[in-house]
């Protein structure tokens, strides 16, 4: 007589047990059916990788400032020299009034995105995406007079504490800009 | 069942190895620590220049100016598991801003020389350092 898996069973006290999820006749059918199972899956996988894309993204730029760093310079009494120690170069120089700005920041930012996107005819086709984003541009603005003191420190957002971008203010003979 | 998956996950394997990818990319070239400490306040604006050549942007500040220099590396790492991908980009400068006065000599320097710090990673990963 030819063995089954039931005889193969190496020690009686497995056979005992109760059978599981209908029995030995559909336990010994799974593993054959498993296969074209993980076929169909990975096709459907492969199939769907053409027209449905997510994507993961994450940039980061620079590194992050220490805010703390930012409490031993006094307002009216620090200079550029000890904010350049401090904080190293900036990453943009404005100039205001009569003196500068100058910001530091860095970008940490993470987004999910999934596009969909089918072949709806030989000039059409028809896509749709969505994404998600955390976008956190965070940083610090120093602002200086002509004599490179200290005038206000600003932390937070860098698109609602910087000052707006502009020109070269012109100069007249005296040296004195027309703001 | 097995038998089945020892056969799929050599070909998962291949499937995910086949679609890491790995980039690096610069723009100009590494500032030197040597030449950035060899300017100092007073020296005129041809020794900045002598040292680390053309700057990259020029600030007027009233009468005064600011001339920035830099070096950026960026590394990326992608990864694709069929139905969803995984992107990584980090940016670091050597970043150099030297501040001139009416005279056009230097009243101030500020450095940060983190060019080499940029790393290869996945979204999920910290930095080294952090």
């Amino acid at each position: 007589m030819k063995p089954n898996r039931e005889t193969c069973l190496p020690a009686p006290s497995l056979r005992e047990q109760p059978p599981r999820h209908g029995g030995p006749a559909l336990a010994a059918a799974r593993p054959r059916n498993a296969v074209p199972r993980i076929a169909a899956a990975c096709a459907l996988a492969l199939f769907s990788a053409s027209c449905i894309t997510t994507e993961f993204n994450r940039n980061r730029e620079q590194l992050p400032v220490q805010r703390t760093a930012l409490d031993p310079l006094e307002v009216g009494t620090a200079t550029l020299t000890e904010c350049l120690a401090t904080f190293g170069a900036p990453l943009q120089v404005w100039e205001i009034d009569t003196g500068a700005a100058l910001a530091w920041y860095w970008i940490d930012k993470s987004d999910w995105g999934i596009t969909f996107s089918v072949p709806a005819g030989d000039a059409v086709d028809a896509s749709f995406s969505y994404g998600e984003s955390n976008e956190d541009i965070e940083g610090l603005v120093l602002f200086f007079d002509a004599d490179w003191t200290l005038t206000q420190k600003r932390w937070g957002r860098i698109a609602a504490i910087a000052p707006t971008m502009r020109r070269p203010a012109d100069l007249d003979d005296a040296g004195t800009a027309e703001l | 069942m097995i038998r089945t998956m020892k056969l799929i996950a050599p070909l998962l394997l291949a499937l995910a190895l086949s679609s890491c990818a790995l980039t690096k990319s610069q723009t100009n070239l590494p500032i030197e620590a040597t030449d950035v400490m060899a300017i100092a306040p007073g020296d005129p604006a041809e020794r900045v220049t002598e040292l680390l050549g053309a700057p990259t942007e020029v600030v007027q500040l009233g009468r005064r100016s600011a001339y920035r220099y830099d070096f950026t590396e960026i590394k990326r790492a992608g990864l694709w598991l069929l139905l969803v991908g995984f992107f990584n980009s980090d940016t670091q400068q050597d970043r150099v801003w030297v501040f001139f006065d009416e005279a056009n000599t230097v009243s101030h320097v500020g450095a940060t020389l983190d060019g080499d710090r940029a790393e290869w990673g996945m979204p999920w990963s910290d930095r080294d350092e952090e």
